[in-house]
């Protein structure tokens, strides 16, 4: 077995198992802290007003996307690269589909190359957010950097092997390599809120979806 | 400390607006003709749900009421919630930082702001002394009992 | 006095519960929560951040309780003196993130230790020991109702002033200010009251409605004022509490 099957074998296995293995027992540790030390994460649960509260801030229907529209477009921007390249990209599909069989939709490479440059551009306003506002810099610490680059670097070398820049088998390498690191962080690094921003937001929506002041 | 309490705790708002919609509290349409603004408080609109409450009865008694920007759910805290109301050691930064809503008040124009919440009373008091707003407070209870049409509860 | 760093870490693991450590790892440092604070609109300084006030707590977690003088000074002034719970930042934050929680938890730290800023303690010592934050006796209170019921029935002679009511309706609790400073609020209460027909007491136990111990952040003193209110409301069988305004 060489590099490139170990890496695009067994890898993506192991990375797949820490972020779903991850994500289940941290949301067992969740539940459990919160039956046991937190009741009102169960007794204050409203399911309208999780949904909608859910609802609302995945799609920009709240105070903050009137507010703080580049940030919010940024945000959107990055997520959507992220997610839509990184499941359905051609190259991925075809990677899904001969790995595990699995078979949907695929988006075509130049939307790939759109959505990917859009997301960087993000990843780049994000950055650059983080050293120019004081009250942002102010706030921003080592994990904060850390998040931004595990994102950007698979989509960066996406970019560069796509169009050949580099060596073709080296940048495709650091590209799995990246893409690994990320989806195998998730759990353990405040990406998590891959998981908790649901979680979070239900139960700020249900607590204030009672209190009538609406989809929060 | 959690328990499911034998009664309902409410707000006097809440009793008032319910009395007024069911018309036990009659309150004289307009009686006020000044331009008025109403402090919405964090405990009782942002967290209470009164919101609605909050302008029915205003909407009522006054006849040019002014809504602030922030308002309602959004608004800006007095200053004196959470304690600050008590805490002199932090009062020169509760006045410097009142000035988000000073400007929210000025913006609206009123020479009179209505508060709900004893809190907010002192909070908008001392908000508008230090921004030398041309603006009374009064205590919502005070500002409808002075409407109340008397003879009409029988 | 020695900082007792025991107590901090005892109140701390007290204190740890799902959402805290949920909110304390996904807060992204993005800064949208400033928009929603009044202290950063009127002085945009990074400590007015809203998500800055999670500071001192991840300083305390990182240290397990073991920190210095200054830094729960500091803690103090971040979480008493920039902070007024009034989660309107929460309704910015894009993870709904509830600092004004936060806060609150951060809060029981200085009061386990004693740390409590003096105005907000001796407010809570006096609601603790005289039944109310201003030390109002009794008698004070009573004659305080009496004098302003005459008032009102200057105006509405049928007016009636119940006190200590069993089985009726609404039971209408104070702020301790109503009564000394402010008893012309207690006329329009009277007036109100009396004018909509409400079935309404006044008691003379556990009339103020005003939680410092909340503000404070000091659970055990909230738990003996908020109980001193619901005893009244179950002793007098009312059917809703009415609080102060």
């Amino acid at each position: 077995m060489n590099v490139y099957d170990l890496a695009t074998g067994p890898l993506v296995w192991l990375a797949f198992a820490l972020c779903l293995g991850g994500l289940s027992v941290r949301t067992a540790l969740f539940l459990r802290l919160a039956r046991e030390r937190d009741k009102p994460v169960f007794t204050g649960f409203e399911p309208r007003w999780a949904g909608l509260s859910i609802l609302h801030w995945l799609l920009p229907l709240n105070v903050t996307a009137l507010e703080s529209p580049w940030v919010t477009l940024a945000g959107f921007l990055f997520h959507a690269g992220l997610l839509l390249v990184g499941f359905l990209g051609l190259g991925h599909a075809v990677f899904w589909n001969q790995a595990w069989g699995l078979n949907w939709w695929s988006i075509p490479d130049g939307l790939s190359d759109v959505l990917t440059l859009a997301s960087l551009a993000a990843v780049l306003f994000f950055a650059l957010r983080r050293l120019v506002r004081p009250e942002v810099k102010a706030l921003t610490s080592a994990g904060d950097w850390l998040a931004l680059a595990l994102a950007a670097a698979p989509m960066l070398t996406g970019y560069l092997t796509a169009h050949g820049y580099g060596d073709p088998e080296t940048m495709f390498l650091i590209h799995v390599c990246s893409g690994c690191a990320l989806i195998a962080a998730i759990p353990f690094t405040r990406l998590s809120h891959a998981l908790f921003f649901f979680l979070s937001r239900a139960v700020t929506g249900s607590d204030f979806g009672k209190r009538q002041v609406g989809a929060w | 400390m959690k328990r499911t309490l034998p009664f309902d705790v409410v707000s006097p708002m809440t009793v008032m607006a319910e009395a007024f919609r069911e018309g036990r509290l009659k309150l004289k349409k307009h009686h006020y003709t000044e331009p008025v603004t109403f402090q919405d408080s964090c405990n009782f609109v942002r967290n209470g749900g009164n919101f609605k409450d909050a302008r029915l009865l205003m909407g009522q008694v006054a006849g040019d009421f002014r809504e602030m920007h922030p308002g309602g759910v959004h608004t800006y805290c007095c200053g004196s919630g959470g304690g600050h109301g008590l805490m002199s050691e932090y009062k020169k930064l509760r006045l410097a930082t009142a000035k988000a809503k000073a400007e929210a008040i000025r913006r609206t124009g009123a020479k009179v702001v209505v508060v709900a919440c004893h809190n907010c009373e002192d909070g908008i008091r001392d908000c508008v002394k230090e921004y030398g707003l041309d603006c009374e407070v009064h205590l919502l209870s005070n500002y409808l009992a002075e409407a109340v049409e008397l003879g009409g509860a029988s | 006095m020695a900082l007792d760093t025991i107590k901090i870490s005892e109140t701390l693991a007290a204190k740890w519960g799902a959402r805290l450590g949920m909110w304390l790892e996904i807060c992204a440092r993005c800064g949208l929560c400033a928009k929603g604070c009044h202290f950063f609109q009127s002085d945009p300084r990074p400590e007015h951040v809203p998500a800055y006030r999670l500071k001192p707590l991840r300083q305390v977690l990182a240290a397990k309780g073991n920190i210095s003088e200054a830094d729960m000074a500091a803690l103090v002034d971040t979480v008493y003196g920039t902070c007024t719970m009034c989660q309107r930042c929460t309704m910015y934050c894009p993870h709904g993130i509830n600092i004004a929680f936060m806060v609150r938890a951060t809060r029981a730290l200085a009061v386990s230790v004693g740390l409590t800023p003096k105005g907000l303690a001796s407010g809570l010592a006096n609601a603790l020991e005289m039944g109310n934050n201003l030390s109002i006796t009794a008698e004070e209170y009573q004659e305080t109702l009496d004098w302003q019921l005459e008032e009102v029935q200057e105006e509405m002679p049928e007016a009636a002033c119940p006190v200590d009511q069993e089985g009726v309706r609404s039971m209408v609790t104070f702020h301790p200010r109503d009564i000394k400073f402010y008893p012309g609020n207690l006329y329009s209460y009277l007036k109100l009251y009396n004018a909509m027909g409400e079935d309404f007491t006044f008691t003379s136990q556990g009339w103020d409605s005003t939680n410092i111990g909340l503000f404070a952040g000091d659970d055990a003193a909230a738990g003996t004022l908020a109980g001193r209110v619901v005893a009244a409301g179950e002793r007098l069988k009312v059917q809703r509490v009415v609080t102060a305004e």
